[in-house]
């Protein structure tokens, strides 16, 4: 068949097909009867990793890894029969694998007898791969787009939407072609909506994102849907386009109606609790007044009925003594309701408050055999009514006293401190760790541990409001072994 | 002799005057161990008992009782009545505030 035959080689190519084959825009070799090379260009050495010019070989000598079937399609082209392919895979010898676009086309004389082949070849190998790439990756955005369990949805700055992913489409009950073909962002908004899509605008405008924020939208069946839309501009070819992120939010508004509803009932139970308690322990405390009451009005009745008024004065007493204390729960009581403006402040040495109030009980420990140890240091002023603070210190230390008078180790101890922006106040005895039965009731009102006329059970439950009235706090120190209340007040500007 | 606890001392007093001008022997204890003790000693008609003090509730004063006595619990709480009305071993219930007649009429049949 078609062997080396040197003498052609000579022959060359004719100018004009010398010319096209080293300005054409593509990889180009010419081959003549012999399949020498009579022509290229820089471009086929280059996609061939060729070592420069390959003029006077032969075709085969250059690329011996020429699998058959392109020795037979260079036979075909020699035949006078043009030969193609859009991609085909050529594995080189160093192992390099190229995909090549290519065509043999057949060169004649003016007698119309082929002369030789033109070969045009093209490496599409990297343009493949970036194709492939590219398919890959689109497909995999195409993929995210339509299976994102968020509603996705791109329109122009006017509102006209673009495209609408399933999960939108299933938020707004349109079709695909109904949503994408002709409706406007603002066709599905309700009017109320207004300024705030205004303000919306405005963001994205500034900053080129929206959101988060909740509206609604109008479905197709003319039924509301809560949303929470976020979103961002996009620029493309001078045109600006906005993608926005749409979350149907309807369960978890239900479920947040439901907390707050949950919420109301567990806040309404505890108030009605309370309010039991509160009347139960409230009855307790007054009607023991009134029962004394009855019971010496009873007994001024037969003494005026026998006429002996050796007794009219006790029971007056006794009356009127009832009288009181059935008033000092009122009082408390009223108190502890906020509508009760608490008295003037002000900016008040809490040190010389705390020895002031101590000066008061001191002698009424030391005769019970009460040790009384007082530690005040502290230089601060806190904003408070003189009388109240007072009367939360007397408070703690009457507490204090009760709890240890009848123990072996009796002492209390008060100190007073300045700490980073507040002025404290500690009364601690040595009446033991208190249950945590008794700990966690502390603070209610009516809870008492005293016997029935020593404690109304609101001594605390007053300080502490008198306190935070103030910005204040009273709290059981839980670190202490012994009993120890803590007041921390905040330091007066 | 009628045994009556109240951690009310005002009212242990006044009702102990009441009472003995009536001619009932009365016995009043403001600590219900106290009155427990007094009572396992003592020849007892009756016992009037309040409801709620710090040591024991009347309920677990009568729980502590070592024999049947006629038992009547005297209450300043609100919802407890009903439910101690409703022990067997509970004789009667007074709801403070009572009229002192009442109790004078519920102790009669104790007059010495």
């Amino acid at each position: 068949m078609l062997g080396p035959m040197p003498d052609s080689r000579s022959s060359g190519a004719p100018p004009g097909l010398r010319s096209f084959v080293e300005n054409v825009a593509f990889p180009c070799a010419a081959l003549d009867a012999t399949l020498h090379v009579v022509a290229h260009n820089e471009r086929w050495v280059q996609a061939y990793h060729l070592d420069g010019s390959v003029i006077g070989r032969h075709h085969f000598d250059v690329f011996p890894e020429l699998p058959q079937r392109w020795r037979d399609a260079l036979d075909d082209a020699m035949a006078g029969t043009a030969r193609a392919s859009d991609r085909d895979t050529f594995y080189r010898a160093d192992g390099r694998v190229q995909h090549i676009r290519w065509s043999l086309t057949p060169w004649m004389d003016d007698a119309g007898v082929v002369q030789g082949v033109v070969i045009t070849s093209e490496d599409i190998t990297d343009t493949l791969e970036n194709e492939r790439r590219l398919e890959e990756s689109e497909g995999l955005i195409q993929a995210f787009f339509e299976n994102s369990p968020i509603g996705l949805n791109l329109c122009r700055t006017s509102g006209l939407w673009l495209r609408s992913n399933a999960a939108f489409l299933d938020i707004i009950g349109y079709s695909a072609e109904e949503a994408d073909g002709g409706l406007t962002y603002w066709d599905l908004t309700p009017r109320r909506y207004d300024e705030q899509e205004a303000e919306q605008l405005r963001q994205l405008d500034e900053t080129g994102r929206y959101g988060p924020y909740e509206k609604e939208f109008v479905r197709k069946d003319g039924s509301l849907v809560p949303v929470r839309l976020n979103g961002f501009l996009v620029e493309r070819d001078g045109e600006r386009f906005i993608w926005s992120l749409i979350e149907d939010i309807t369960t978890q508004r239900a479920l947040e109606a439901e907390v707050e509803q949950q919420r109301l009932r567990a806040l309404q139970a505890s108030k009605l609790a309370t309010l039991g308690e509160m009347a139960a322990g409230f009855a307790h405390e007054v009607n023991n007044p009134l029962a004394i009451i009855d019971a010496y009005a009873y007994t001024l009745d037969n003494a005026v009925q026998r006429g002996d008024l050796s007794e009219v004065g006790e029971a007056a007493d006794a009356i009127r003594e009832a009288v009181h204390r059935a008033a000092t729960i009122i009082t408390g009581l009223r108190r502890l309701s906020r509508n009760e403006p608490g008295p003037a402040t002000r900016a008040e040495d809490v040190a010389a408050i705390t020895s002031d109030a101590l000066d008061l009980c001191s002698a009424r420990l030391r005769n019970h055999g009460v040790r009384l140890d007082v530690d005040v240091r502290s230089a601060g002023r806190a904003r408070v009514h003189a009388v109240e603070l007072s009367q939360v210190v007397l408070n703690l230390v009457n507490n204090a006293f009760d709890a240890v008078r009848e123990r072996p180790a009796r002492e209390v101890k008060v100190e007073t401190w300045d700490s980073e922006g507040a002025v404290c106040i500690a009364v601690e005895d040595t009446g033991g760790p208190l249950p945590e039965d008794v700990r966690e009731r502390l603070f209610e009102p009516f809870f008492t541990t005293k016997r029935v006329g020593e404690g109304t059970g609101l001594g605390l439950c007053i300080s502490r409001s008198i306190l935070e009235a103030v910005g204040g706090t009273l709290e059981l120190d839980a670190r202490s072994s012994r009993t120890r209340f803590v007041v921390t007040l905040p330091v007066a500007a | 002799m009628i045994v009556y606890i109240d951690d009310e001392p005002v009212l242990c007093r006044i009702f102990t005057r009441i009472l003995t001008a009536a001619g009932i022997r009365v016995r009043a204890f403001t600590n219900p161990a106290e009155a427990l003790a007094f009572v396992a000693d003592n020849a007892t008609a009756a016992i009037v008992c309040d409801y709620r003090m710090p040591e024991m509730t009347g309920l677990q004063v009568l729980g502590h009782l070592d024999r049947e006595l006629p038992f009547y619990l005297v209450s300043g709480d609100i919802g407890i009545a009903d439910e101690v009305a409703a022990d067997p071993r509970v004789t009667g219930v007074l709801t403070k505030p009572f009229r002192a007649e009442r109790l004078l009429e519920l102790l009669a049949p104790y007059r010495a």
